[in-house]
């Protein structure tokens, strides 16, 4: 399924890259750009060839992983990417992991006490966290920092491998933003199929047992919740993809995104091209692992086999 | 056959309620029953007349530059302060609501209607045209919505129609999916094999039937997105790719906002939390209405 899947991605961004084909080597160069130039670029784009010999030779590039080289340091982008997906992928898992621990036990809780004031907090919190664009939290976030507490996340990126406090320090706020409605969703999530377990029958049995309200919550309701809650958290994956785009940009994080728009502002069309594949691969990929991880968690959901 | 079962039954009516009269009683109804999705109607509705009223309401022109006047604070002259070129910022709100709810709505709109018809063909013919429309609705769906409304973007330049269609493809993805879904039930239902028993041909069934019924999850869909397209509207414009200066705009107005958060926090605050409001005010009014259209829902 990944395959078809990953083929009508990559068809859809040579499609959508080639919307004004004349137009791309006219819009690196500006007004000044000589006609020979203009050729010049073209030639080296392959732009002159026909539009399917242009489509396959595509396809061809990118299945032997060649994203072409950089117009403005020569550099080939493959490696360029490289070097910044790490940050990218830190990102979107530390605020993952932030939203979960967030959201999990916010929705058990908001269930636990249906109708009640932790309940009505809850949903307000919940429905903003959807509502709020997560640049602007990210903002807000900054502000805040900066005028109560003085802290404001260091610049220069070290992986979590070699410095995780730092990496944590650095990453704190960004992570957040992006987990927001992430968490916001999950919390939901949690929320109403903690409230279905809360009264199913096994739960009622653990009540009439004695059972403390810890025990029954840890044990019996939060265990057979987990895996819609998972389902949801991973299908939201690539929604955290995009938004560590815009995330990166308002704390100047040298991620992907940082590469994206460094493209975008100096024209650098093969490198923009090849980070809009990449990306849009990246997350199918990620979706592809999310689905074969169900699997693991769950034996009922075994793909491809039999029932 | 003219009205409904009960209203046939009634053959002398008591007392003559008119019908609009009847659709305001329904409507008080529903706004005691959903306070929450009155109080964000009203609010959607706000919204509106005050982008409309632009003209009328703002201040200053939007794209007056007063070096002089930068990073004022809020005062009595300039409402909501001014921005780091002196432009009052009052003014720019009201004026950026008009291309910040245009895009919302375009997006909303095209990418709902197109992928409601592809849906809708494709969930009606099912076979071959169904299998490669779902696999290749597949591939865009996969795709985050931001990177392809960059890519859009990026390739076609920012202008009100291009974001829209750049904002509107996700979305059609989306529309295409649920719409098919709705379609393939619909299509089973006893009504329309009768239809189809009296002669009724495909296209008879499908404007006759099946595009009817699925107007309520059309609308919900609409509702839904616009929302979600002012949100990425404004991201964009964050990020410098939205309706390019000096066009006001809601996401344009925190273009380079994070240098400016400590000193002039008005310049960021007042933006982001419109769109913030907008972008509730558009999902709670969907969710009200999706919940008044789900006759499970009616007592």
């Amino acid at each position: 399924m990944a395959i078809p899947t990953v083929i009508i991605v990559l068809t859809f961004v040579f499609l959508v890259m080639r919307l004004l084909p004349g137009n791309v080597a006219y819009s690196i160069l500006g007004e000044a750009g000589r006609p020979e130039d203009i050729k010049l670029i073209e030639q080296r784009l392959g732009l002159d060839r026909p539009l399917v010999v242009q489509y396959l030779d595509w396809l061809r590039r990118m299945g032997t992983l060649d994203l072409g080289t950089s117009f403005v340091n020569e550099e080939p982008v493959l490696t360029q990417i490289r070097s910044r997906v790490g940050l990218t992928v830190n990102l979107a898992v530390l605020s993952s992991v932030i939203g979960l621990l967030i959201a999990v036990p916010a929705g058990l809780i908001a269930a636990f006490r249906q109708d009640r004031k932790a309940d009505y907090l809850f949903r307000v919190l919940s429905i903003l966290g959807i509502a709020i664009p997560n640049f602007y939290l990210a903002l807000l976030l900054l502000l805040a920092s900066g005028l109560w507490i003085g802290f404001v996340p260091p610049y220069v990126y070290k992986s979590p491998f070699t410095d995780p406090m730092y990496n944590l320090k650095q990453l704190i706020l960004p992570a957040l933003a992006l987990g927001a409605s992430q968490a916001a969703l999950v919390a939901r999530m949690t929320r109403s199929v903690c409230l279905d377990v809360l009264r199913s029958d096994f739960v009622r049995t653990a009540w009439a047992k004695g059972l403390s309200d810890e025990a029954i919550l840890l044990r019996h309701v939060l265990r057979p919740s987990l895996l819609p809650v998972i389902t949801v958290a991973g299908s939201q994956m690539a929604r955290m993809l995009g938004g560590a785009i815009v995330v990166e940009a308002v704390f100047n994080l040298p991620g992907l995104g940082g590469l994206l728009f460094e493209a975008i502002a100096v024209k650098d069309y093969p490198t923009v091209q090849a980070t809009i594949a990449f990306a849009a691969v990246f997350v199918v990929l990620v979706n592809l692992l999310v689905d074969l991880m169900y699997g693991l968690l769950d034996p009922r959901v075994r793909v491809g086999q039999a029932a | 056959m003219r009205g409904t079962a009960a209203e046939r039954k009634l053959d002398v009516p008591a007392e003559r309620v008119s019908p609009s009269l009847r659709l305001l009683a329904r409507s008080w109804r529903e706004v005691q029953r959903r306070p929450l999705g009155a109080v964000s109607l009203a609010t959607v509705l706000l919204l509106l007349t005050v982008s409309a009223a632009a003209p009328l309401i703002a201040t200053h022109a939007p794209t007056d530059i007063d070096v002089y006047q930068k990073w004022r604070p809020p005062s009595s002259t300039h409402l909501l302060g001014t921005d780091s070129l002196g432009r009052d910022v009052w003014s720019r709100l009201v004026w950026g609501g008009r291309i910040s709810l245009a895009v919302g709505f375009g997006a909303a709109f095209i990418g709902t209607t197109v992928g409601a018809l592809i849906g809708l063909i494709s969930g009606f013919l099912l076979g071959r045209v169904d299998l490669v429309v779902q696999r290749v609705v597949d591939g865009v769906q996969s795709i985050p919505a931001l990177i392809s409304a960059l890519a859009f973007v990026y390739a076609l330049g920012p202008s009100w129609i291009t974001l829209s269609l750049a904002i509107g493809v996700p979305i059609l993805a989306i529309a295409a999916r649920v719409m098919r879904s709705t379609t393939v039930v619909l299509r089973e239902e006893v009504y329309v094999e009768a239809a189809r028993a009296l002669g009724g041909s495909d296209a008879y069934v499908v404007t006759r039937h099946i595009a009817p019924n699925s107007v309520a999850p059309y609308m919900v869909l609409l509702t839904a997105h616009i929302a979600w397209a002012i949100v990425i509207e404004a991201s964009l414009g964050f990020l410098g790719l939205g309706i390019p200066p000096p066009t006001p705009t809601w996401g344009g107005m925190l273009v380079g906002a994070q240098k400016e958060l400590l000193f002039a926090p008005w310049t960021v605050i007042v933006p982001g939390t419109v769109i913030t409001v907008a972008a509730l005010a558009f999902n709670l009014a969907g969710d009200a209405i999706r919940d008044s259209f789900d006759p499970r829902l009616q007592q």
